[in-house]
């Protein structure tokens, strides 16, 4: 009877594994996004959060305003836009006022210079660390972009963007860890 | 009672173990050496990958929490060993249940705490983000990664589970059985955490949480198995089966051996499992004029006990009438007719 169960619940779960990979074959992407983001956004606009962290990003020296800024991420993003066919539109603000609009997914994503030891990973999702840098007091940082939890096929859109991209190399020198 | 035994085979407490016993304790405590080494590599394996899976959390905590069987049994089966003690007559075979217990207990505590942890998940609808990382300057989605590495931590758990469970009744170890199912029944765990982690790169979110509740009632269930058979055998209930189902067939035996025995006229036995090995008492009324002597009193209980290497610790008490108080089991018979 024991056998049974195991010859039983192992067809049960082949069975589910094939549901897997049909569902799979049905969606667009895999990993997909429950919210569809990345279907959204191409051709479309992104909706980003940027938080004043210079040289990442910085809304105010040099001609960058809050709609039109500038900075590596910004950069960075700005290219992945293109990459899809959409436009970024920025919205500044305070970190913490940005993930939260991130998590209530009013925004696509947030740059600021943030870091894999970041406080918010519980509260929105962190990319894989796209570069490293040194940061204050002589640490290396690993840097991230934040990312509305589980858009994981915009999430990793984005990350294999920005790993092909190879920002430690164009990092100047002074900023290399 | 004769003197203490010599030496010459290994002995639980005064219980001589036949060499298929030696052999196969000597393999049980092996196998759950080795199982604590296997743990040693798949927890840290499955904690680093876990990320934000809720299911895989799940994993690491039902893995660790295997740590606590084997250990315990490592710690009972030294202290088996000991001679008993005047502070300890009856010997310390009741390490496997304290052990077991504590066993039980864990499982139960961690398995509530991921239950309501999930289930949290569920109500407040956190999607797992599951992204890319860079391994040997080779970038992939993490997702195949975890739901490989969860399907294979489980599967030489799974093969000591099945080399255990067989050695379980063999050493009578109701421990070693809970253990043994324990490592057996894992296979589920690697399984619903791989399908979890892959039915949320298909954007099902909350198959992760659902694999997460899947483990939690898994070790839940292991929890109240082992909390029901070791409490039945601390609370002193008659011996069993080793899987805990059936009264044990030495019961049966003993009574009918002794009723073979010409002196006696009815006879009833009452043991508990002390953890691998018994302690009985059997209540002898003598037909009438044929009360034996000490010295074939002293024969009949040793032939009794040699029936099996479980009954060394055995007494025959020879009694006027069965008494009742003891033996609850001498009015049932009775109303049977």
């Amino acid at each position: 009877m024991q056998r049974n169960n195991l010859v039983h619940s192992m067809v049960r779960s082949i069975v589910l594994c094939g549901v897997v990979f049909g569902l799979v074959g049905c969606g667009n992407h895999y990993p997909a996004d429950p919210e569809g983001t990345l279907d959204r956004v191409t051709g479309g606009t992104i909706r980003a959060g940027i938080s004043h962290e210079p040289p990442w990003t910085d809304i105010t020296t040099g001609g960058n305003t809050e709609e039109d800024p500038g900075g590596i991420e910004v950069e960075l993003i700005e290219d992945y836009a293109d990459s899809i066919g959409a436009e970024v539109e920025w919205q500044a603000g305070g970190e913490e006022e940005l993930i939260g609009l991130l998590g209530e997914r009013e925004l696509d994503l947030v740059v600021g210079g943030l870091t894999d030891q970041s406080p918010w990973s519980s509260d929105v999702a962190m990319s894989a660390p796209y570069a490293e840098s040194s940061g204050i007091a002589g640490s290396t940082d690993k840097n991230v972009v934040a990312i509305q939890m589980g858009e994981n096929a915009f999430m990793t859109s984005v990350e294999e963007f920005l790993l092909n991209e190879n920002v430690d190399q164009q990092l100047p020198e002074e900023m290399r860890p | 009672m004769n003197s203490l035994p010599e030496h010459k085979t290994q002995y639980f407490g005064l219980h001589d173990l036949p060499q298929e016993q030696q052999d196969a304790f000597a393999k049980a405590k092996r196998l759950e050496r080795i199982s604590i080494l296997v743990r040693v590599f798949t927890v840290p394996i499955i904690f680093a990958l876990a990320g934000s899976s809720q299911a895989m959390k799940a994993s690491w905590i039902e893995d660790s929490l295997g740590f606590i069987a084997p250990i315990a049994f490592l710690i009972a089966a030294r202290l088996v060993y000991r001679q008993p003690t005047p502070r300890h007559p009856y010997g310390y075979h009741r390490a496997f249940g304290v052990g077991h217990l504590v066993a039980a207990v864990a499982l139960l505590t961690f398995g509530g705490y991921l239950l309501v942890d999930s289930a949290m998940g569920l109500l407040t609808g956190e999607h797992p983000p599951i992204g890319m990382m860079e391994l040997f300057g080779i970038s992939f989605w993490s997702g195949w990664l975890m739901a490989a590495a969860s399907i294979i931590v489980v599967i030489p758990l799974v093969i000591l589970g099945r080399m255990k469970i067989k050695l379980a009744p063999l050493l009578h170890n109701k421990m070693l059985q809970a253990d043994a199912a324990m490592d057996k029944a894992d296979w589920m765990t690697g399984i619903a955490t791989g399908v979890g982690i892959l039915l949320v790169g298909a954007g099902i979110w909350w198959a992760d949480v659902a694999a997460a509740i899947i483990i939690s009632f898994d070790i839940l269930r292991d929890g109240f198995n082992n909390l029901r058979s070791s409490l039945s055998d601390l609370i002193d209930t008659r011996i069993t089966t080793t899987d805990s189902i059936e009264p044990h067939e030495l019961l049966a035996e003993v009574r009918e051996r002794t009723e073979a025995l010409d002196w006696v006229k009815e006879a009833e036995v009452r043991a508990r499992d002390q953890g691998q090995v018994f302690h009985t008492e059997v209540f002898a009324v003598p037909h009438e004029g044929k009360m034996p002597s000490v010295k074939e009193l002293e024969d009949d209980r040793e032939y009794l006990s040699d029936l099996d290497w479980k009954l060394h610790d055995l007494v025959i008490i020879p009694v006027a009438e069965l008494p009742e108080e003891f033996l609850p089991q001498v009015k049932e018979r009775q109303k049977d007719g």
